[in-house]
């Protein structure tokens, strides 16, 4: 009985041989209608990369299924506007992005097209020492960029990638039944949104749902309690005229810790992560929840009946500062056996049309003036007195040669909730790797 | 259930039996919980799911079951992920039962050296060797080919070489060598003697090994990367990764994911069994 | 030919060997390699020499966090070959003897070793969220709210916890081996001890347990390598940071920090990365090598 269970394996696996042999050329046709042979070949045999008679493939790699939407649609359009161009595209994991794409890159095999999340991240500049990504300076026109976008693209004048389509912001999303159960609006000042959680807590919700556990979300959250309570200390940081280790900050996470105590976050917040967080506000057990403005469709997705708006938390006296960071696009491989392709496919990402089907189908805040987001909560959240920095930006901007504050924080910042990390040693260690 | 009176049966250990049948059953209940709640949660539509989270669906539906095994394919993840599994179970057995076998009954110098090369390979990450790998694979151009990772999956024979040497130690020599003396040839004696007798192991081995190489994540991460070849834990994966969107769709996909390993583990234990009580006994 | 014929166990190990080496040693050889350089994954690669390992074992923050992650790692691998292993044993042992039930037990134990690791992040979000999870509704339920806790984000109980969880996902895998190793003793055996007058735990102890040696050895072995390199289970409920003050930071995670950084600062170092494994290789190592001589003067291995 097990020798002939055993036989039979052996042919299963013989036959998934045979199979997969066949099914290179079938896995060809479910993915594409090109053949991938015929192409290579001609691209090997003519100077020219892009044959005539065959069609330009293009593989495009994302790093989060978030973003795989808004890229399908995109694509969509680029193929219906160039019927001589196959694009495909992958999804990748966040956390191994990188060491995949290094990989396919040493590998000889990178693809032809991939995001990047630009100037934010230090191996950008390698990538693009390294002679892996093609200049794009002259090729894409980045006329109807703002600087601020352009900043994140930009290696010693040479542009590398395409800017992303959103400038995105982080807003208190609140739930807008349970306010009007608890005769509550939104808040004018920053010491009537402190009240407001009182009375919330004491109504027996969550007030602010957040996930401790998870650093991204206590930065999400960290970074507009900084801007409402010190917004003058991240204007002059921003420009390079304030320390990290400054009293003010410590302040705030002093304010932090404090909320977590009276139960603000809800019981045990050390304990949530993202997942748990947004769940908890998209179920209605949370008032609110600040998070990024990427997140406006998640919830939607996750509870069609939840009836919810979003706002920026003002300061003591009702100014509102918006913290603004520009998303990364994608940058061309400077390998790709299809320049021209890419090139079009580069400039048609960058073009306010390709950003606008970006927006609309990712329901981001739009990063250029010519892209209008239709949706009334991003309408509501926008609205603001002041833009300011992100601290983690600052971080990144003002951070010494050899220093990464931005890890350190990554690793640090949810002890000083915890209690095992003061304040001030927190920030003490942040100051020491800055210039 | 028949009570069986065999000659173990004291009173004594009767009361040890029923006391120890109340902590299995609520040890067990924990695991019937959880799955009970997936699979129910499957069936619910997106709003139940969000005010009931917990709860007995308001109202079942197949939409989730659409979307998931039709619209996203997971037909195809299934198919992959039975002929990947198969067939690295089936290639690991084989292979590693032959070293296994080789390096309990035969003494050799430099046995030992060798066994514990064949340990080495437990006491690295995988993460860092996918350079190597990649480039190996594509000179032999099997990425993105379900073959290519059979191999690397039989290629981690670690584990198993481990258990077998260490379980075919047991195989009484008298029976190999009366073999031997008959005249047979070393594969006949392993065919019809060794492995006959390690059954029971080889089943055990072959099962665990199963349960690894279908919930693997990473290999096919890394190698598998066009949807004609992908996995169902990739594709379980894929809702997770976006897990406030797709959590409708995660019951579903979890629930096609596990179901036909429980019924494979169900049909296997029933060999396992057979094998055991069938199988030549140890005096 | 006859040099096979003259070794005949070469006939059987030199495909096992020739396929493992070159898909698992030849990676292992890079890495050993890659440890002595600095590395971003692409590029050229900058010789360092001994830098990552000095920075490892001296550089005050990083030496903390890798001490204390393996640390973590040496409690949880006591806990392994005493708690779990215990519980697989008896475990086995029910099943052996027939309790009631038997057939359906040996299913549910298994069950959950089967479930995928997505799939226990999951459950451990249905269960431990402490504002969705299903513990803190029933203590708010039943009326003991003072009890809600953070679970996994109290770094008191933060291991424990991991260490239940685990042994919950696991006890499967190592019952079965205990299992298919008793059904090797004789049933000649078991019926003279009876009949002798021998209780069950006297059966349990003086005639099962001894002839479980290839069994022990195996578990013991594998659950302290295993114990040395666990990743899965921790990271997905401590994520790559290691949980709440590192209370379920293992090396393993460290490892995967130190390498890869996340998506958004990018930071690939894969020659720290693997110095680390090295290191961590070296320490595994030296701990089985002083196992397997163990267990050989307990006679469990030959």
């Amino acid at each position: 009985m097990k020798k002939s269970f055993k036989f039979i394996a052996m042919l299963l696996v013989l036959v998934s041989v045979a199979f997969l042999a066949l099914g290179c050329a079938s896995s060809a046709t479910t993915d594409s209608p090109s053949a991938e042979d015929t192409n290579t070949q001609t691209a090997a045999d003519t100077p020219s990369p892009q044959p005539s008679a065959e069609k330009a493939k293009l593989l495009v790699w994302e790093h989060t299924p978030q973003f795989e939407e808004p890229l399908k649609q995109v694509i969509e359009a680029f193929k219906t506007q160039n019927p001589d161009i196959d694009v495909e595209y992958e999804i990748k994991t966040a956390d191994q992005y990188y060491n995949l794409l290094a990989t396919t890159i040493q590998a000889g095999e990178a693809p032809d097209l991939f995001w990047t999340n630009g100037t934010a991240t230090s191996n950008y500049g390698s990538y693009a020492s390294q002679g892996v990504l093609m200049d794009l300076t002259d090729k894409v026109d980045y006329s109807i960029y703002p600087e601020a976008a352009m900043k994140l693209v930009d290696i010693d004048g040479h542009y590398y990638s395409t800017p992303g389509a959103t400038a995105d912001t982080r807003a208190v999303y609140y739930n807008k039944d349970i306010f009007d159960e608890l005769g509550l609006s939104v808040p004018k000042t920053f010491d009537e949104f402190e009240a407001d959680m009182q009375t919330i807590l004491d109504a027996g919700y969550v007030p602010l749902a957040l996930g401790g556990s998870f650093f991204w979300s206590t930065l999400f959250t960290f970074e507009p309690i900084l801007a409402a309570m010190e917004p003058d200390w991240l204007q002059a940081a921003a420009k390079g005229e304030a320390r990290v280790n400054d009293p003010h900050v410590a302040a705030v996470w002093e304010k932090m810790i404090e909320w977590g105590n009276k139960g603000y976050f809800g019981v045990g917040y050390l304990g949530v992560d993202e997942g748990g967080q947004l769940l908890a506000f998209s179920k209605g057990e949370a008032a609110m929840t600040i998070t990024g403005s990427w997140n406006v469709s998640t919830f939607s997705s996750n509870n069609p009946d939840l009836n919810y708006g979003a706002f920026q938390l003002p300061t003591k006296d009702g100014t509102r500062p918006m913290i603004v960071t520009y998303a990364c696009g994608f940058a061309v491989s400077a390998n790709t056996e299809y320049p021209e392709a890419a090139v079009k496919f580069a400039q048609f990402l960058a073009s306010v049309e390709g950003q606008s089907i970006w927006v609309k189908a990712l329901n981001g805040v739009p990063g250029l003036s010519e892209v209008v987001s239709e949706d009334p909560v991003i309408a509501e959240m926008t609205q603001h007195d002041i833009q300011v920095e992100s601290f983690y930006s600052i971080l990144g901007d003002y951070a010494s040669e050899d220093g990464n504050p931005g890890q350190i924080m990554e690793e640090d910042a949810t002890k000083v909730l915890s209690g095992n990390l003061t304040p001030e040693e927190f920030l003490n260690s942040l100051d020491a790797l800055m210039q | 259930m028949k009570r069986t009176y065999s000659i173990t049966d004291t009173r004594a250990s009767r009361i040890v039996k029923n006391f120890f049948f109340v902590v299995l059953l609520l040890y067990t209940l924990i695991a019937v919980a959880l799955i009970l709640i997936t699979v129910l949660s499957s069936f619910k539509t997106k709003s139940d799911l969000v005010q009931n989270t917990l709860g007995f669906p308001q109202s079942f539906t197949l939409d989730n079951y659409e979307q998931v095994l039709l619209k996203d394919k997971f037909w195809l993840y299934f198919i992959n992920s039975t002929i990947l599994t198969v067939g690295g179970v089936a290639l690991l057995l084989f292979i590693s039962s032959m070293v296994g076998y080789g390096l309990s009954k035969f003494h050799f110098k430099g046995r030992n050296g060798i066994r514990t090369y064949f340990l080495m390979g437990l006491m690295f990450p995988i993460q860092l060797g996918i350079l190597p790998l990649f480039i190996m694979l594509r000179s032999l151009d099997l990425i993105n080919n379900l073959f290519g990772l059979i191999l690397l999956y039989a290629a981690n024979m670690s584990f198993a070489v481990f258990v077998l040497s260490n379980f075919l130690r047991t195989v009484p020599n008298a029976l190999i060598e009366c073999a031997r003396i008959d005249g047979a040839s070393e594969f006949r004696i392993y065919r019809k003697i060794i492995l006959p007798m390690a059954r029971p192991v080889l089943s055990t081995v072959g099962l665990i090994s199963f349960v690894t190489m279908w919930n693997d994540f990473y290999m096919p991460l890394v190698f598998l990367t066009k949807e004609s070849v992908r996995t169902l834990t990739l594709g379980v994966y894929r809702y997770m990764n976006n897990f406030l969107e797709n959590w409708h769709l995660v019951f579903a996909a979890v629930t096609v994911a596990l179901v036909p390993v429980i019924v494979v583990f169900f049909l296997f234990s029933n060999q396992i069994i057979a094998g055991l009580t069938g199988g030549a006994v140890k005096e | 030919m006859k040099f096979f014929k003259k070794r005949p166990y070469l006939q059987f190990i030199s495909p096992g060997i020739a396929l493992y080496s070159i898909f698992v040693i030849v990676p292992v050889l890079f890495a050993i390699f890659l440890s002595f350089h600095e590395w971003s994954g692409i590029g050229s690669m900058k010789f360092v020499g001994l830098d990552n390992y000095a920075k490892l074992l001296t550089d005050p923050r990083t030496s903390e966090i890798f001490l204390n992650a393996l640390g973590n790692n040496l409690k949880y691998t006591l806990c392994v070959v005493t708690i779990i292993l215990g519980v697989q044993l008896v475990f086995a042992y029910l099943l052996n003897i027939n309790i009631r039930g038997a057939k359906y037990f040996r299913l549910m134990i298994f069950l959950p070793y089967v479930i995928s690791t997505a799939i226990i992040g999951f459950f451990t979000l249905i269960v431990f969220d402490p504002n969705l999870g299903i513990l803190n509704n029933i203590l708010g339920l039943v009326g003991r709210a003072d009890l809600k806790s953070a679970w996994f984000g109290d770094p008191k109980i933060a291991f424990v916890l991991l260490v239940m969880v685990i042994l919950w996902q696991s006890v499967g895998a190592g019952m079965m081996i205990f299992y298919a190793n008793m059904k090797d003793v004789p049933k000649s055996m078991i019926e003279a001890s009876v009949i002798d007058g021998a209780g069950e735990w006297k059966r349990f102890t003086n005639i099962v347990i001894p002839m479980l040696g290839p069994s022990f050895t195996t578990n013991i072995m594998l659950g302290v390598i295993w114990g040395l390199t666990i990743f899965d289970i921790p990271f997905l409920i401590g994520g790559p940071q290691g949980g709440i003050n590192n209370s379920i930071d293992f090396v393993n995670q460290f490892f995967y920090r130190s390498t890869f950084g996340s998506a958004y600062f990018g930071e690939t170092s894969l020659g720290f990365g693997a110095c680390i494994s090295v290191t961590m290789f070296v320490i595994i190592f030296s701990i089985s090598l002083m196992l397997s001589k163990l267990l050989k003067r307990f006679k469990f291995n030959d």
